[in-house]
């Protein structure tokens, strides 16, 4: 994290727009709208998207500003880059952000309320993603190799492959 | 209890870190094997749809490989999943093929702590067809 900006990823003039619009909203769909229409969060989603961005730096930085504003009592300035952060990666598919939604989604301090209740909407609305092994050895030493295509081959070959089902492709009609 | 919205085999897939999207590739209805029984390096694709209540609460799933006749003819271990969202997906990898013959894979779920009879089963299975390899023929 060698970034001197202390509100990164936010320049100056993002983080007064999402102070403004953050600090008064009243209600919770209101917030997370703010956060949606906000210029820094269309910008670092963007980024994200087209590999502009790095999703684990951006993880990185969310623990972070969890830390601080866990420390400061009231709210704070960290809660912006936070709110953000949470925002554009809940959904996203960056490895590890359940961890991060989870944590936040269940903090008790007050002046996380904000940001434990978008967690929870995010939460709630995002797909989730578990890789985990079905106990099958071989395959899994298989899929293990540096070169997945090898090792693959060295479990299937000369087994063949494919989908035989007859298919077909319709356009569909819009009204 | 959740249900299942997808169940897959395909060959291999990828999850865009930056989107959130599964793309599947070479999904597999059939098979020609040399040699029976052999694991394979597949992977079976397993998304749940969770209510509300549901959320949070310690389930577990198991692949299940059933004949025409309906024998279970494999299952994989239990696997433990606690969803906080409505909907999770599971990338499993790696399943066993006893015999030739025609099966249909489910995924069976249930709850942690409850009776053995919670458990269900999916309540369509993807078909997998096992045939005998042609044996490679000889150069010359």
């Amino acid at each position: 994290m060698n970034n001197f900006n202390p509100l990164y990823p936010l320049n100056e003039d993002e983080a007064t727009e999402l102070a403004g619009c953050l600090l008064t909203a009243s209600t919770i769909e209101r917030y997370e709208r703010c956060l949606k229409n906000s210029q820094a969060g269309r910008r670092i989603n963007g980024e994200l998207k087209t590999a502009k961005g790095d999703g684990k730096d951006l993880l990185r930085h969310a623990w972070f500003y969890r830390a601080r504003a866990i420390e400061t009592r009231n709210r704070s300035e960290w809660e912006l880059p936070l709110a953000v952060l949470v925002s554009v990666l809940g959904d996203s598919g960056v490895a590890n952000v359940d961890r991060l939604l989870a944590a936040l989604a269940t903090a008790q301090q007050p002046q996380l309320t904000w940001i434990a209740g978008l967690s929870r909407r995010i939460l709630a609305n995002r797909r989730g993603v578990q890789l985990a092994w079905s106990g099958v050895k071989e395959g899994y030493v298989a899929l293990k190799g540096v070169d997945l295509a090898t090792a693959a081959r060295s479990v299937v070959s000369p087994s063949r492959r494919r989908t035989s089902s007859t298919w077909e492709r319709r356009l569909l009609q819009v009204a | 209890m959740p249900r299942p919205y997808l169940l897959a085999i395909c060959s291999a897939s990828a999850l865009d870190a930056r989107s959130n999207n599964f793309s599947l590739f070479v999904l597999v209805e059939q098979l020609q094997i040399q040699q029976a029984p052999v694991d394979l390096p597949l992977e079976i694709h397993v998304y749940y749809e969770f209510d509300e209540p549901e959320l949070g609460v310690p389930h577990e799933m198991r692949l299940e490989l059933v004949d025409v006749n309906g024998n279970l003819a494999w299952h994989s271990p239990w696997i433990a999943l606690t969803s906080p969202s409505r909907r999770h997906r599971l990338a499993l990898a790696g399943i066993q093929i006893p015999n030739l013959g025609y099966f249909h894979l489910f995924a069976t779920i249930r709850t942690i702590g409850q009776p053995a009879d919670d458990a269900q089963r999916s309540p369509w299975g993807w078909p997998l067809e096992v045939t005998q390899a042609e044996p490679a023929q000889q150069p010359g």
